[in-house]
């Protein structure tokens, strides 16, 4: 009863806010980046399957360039997930949610396979891995989630929060 | 903090002539804002900071704090219901 009175004067914005995080002044978590990224690397796998140039030469560098992009967002992917796994779950989120531990391992080795070669499943392992991974923390902040294709290619389903306002 | 605060938790501070060690304290921190960390070598005109978590912001990080930038001690406090 008092916190809920508390809380409507809060959101009048009658009471000062303080913060008592730990990664101050941060506490901005999202699983979206690592989500682009996941898509990322499956697209750049498409491109360079693709092989569209006739030019060797010219097929050469756009190779290259998708392998060491391919790299690079794989990267990011086990970046982002470490950053939101190592400081935004705390014990009680982990043992309401004791899954994590192993799903983010499972994303730690499938980027690594990502970046290994081109196995286009590898891709659409990693983004079904890192869409779990957004649907638990969502589900942490107590935000309902949809999976809609993502309006650009390779138009995969990809998790996205329902947000009020 | 956590835990021994937790997110959404309404805390309140009053201020008070001098502050000991162990006391929970509201500072205006020059770097980091408004900020809520327990008290440790309180001395007369500085004191330093350290959170309730092992990953919280070293006291070397926060710096000393100079008395005049607490604005108050922990004196209750409701968390919100699990």
């Amino acid at each position: 009863m008092i916190y809920s009175i508390l809380n409507y004067l809060d959101r009048k914005g009658l009471i000062d806010r303080a913060s008592a995080h730990c990664d101050i002044p941060c506490g901005i978590y999202d699983p979206g980046p690592a989500l682009i990224a996941a898509v990322s690397v499956v697209r750049l796998m498409d491109i360079a399957h693709d092989g569209a140039s006739e030019d060797p030469v010219a097929l050469a560098n756009l190779r290259a360039r998708c392998t060491l992009r391919k790299e690079e967002e794989a990267e990011k992917v086990k970046q982002e997930i470490r950053v939101i796994w190592g400081d935004y779950f705390k014990a009680p989120l982990l043992e309401a949610h004791p899954n994590v531990h192993g799903l983010v391992h499972s994303i730690m080795q499938k980027a690594s396979a990502c970046k290994q070669d081109v196995h286009r499943e590898d891709g659409l392992a990693l983004v079904e891995l890192v869409n779990e991974f957004a649907e638990i923390f969502w589900k942490t902040k107590s935000v309902q989630t949809v999976r809609k294709t993502c309006p650009y290619p390779p138009q995969l389903k990809l998790v996205y929060p329902v947000l009020a306002d | 903090m956590h835990p021994m605060l937790s997110p959404g938790t309404f805390a309140l501070f009053r201020r008070s002539a001098s502050y000991r060690d162990g006391d929970v304290l509201l500072v205006e921190h020059p770097r980091f804002g408004r900020i809520v960390k327990r008290a440790i070598d309180v001395g007369k005109e500085a004191l330093w900071l350290e959170g309730a978590n092992a990953n919280s912001l070293s006291r070397e990080t926060m710096g000393p704090i100079e008395q005049r930038l607490v604005q108050g001690k922990l004196v209750y406090q409701i968390a919100r219901k699990k």
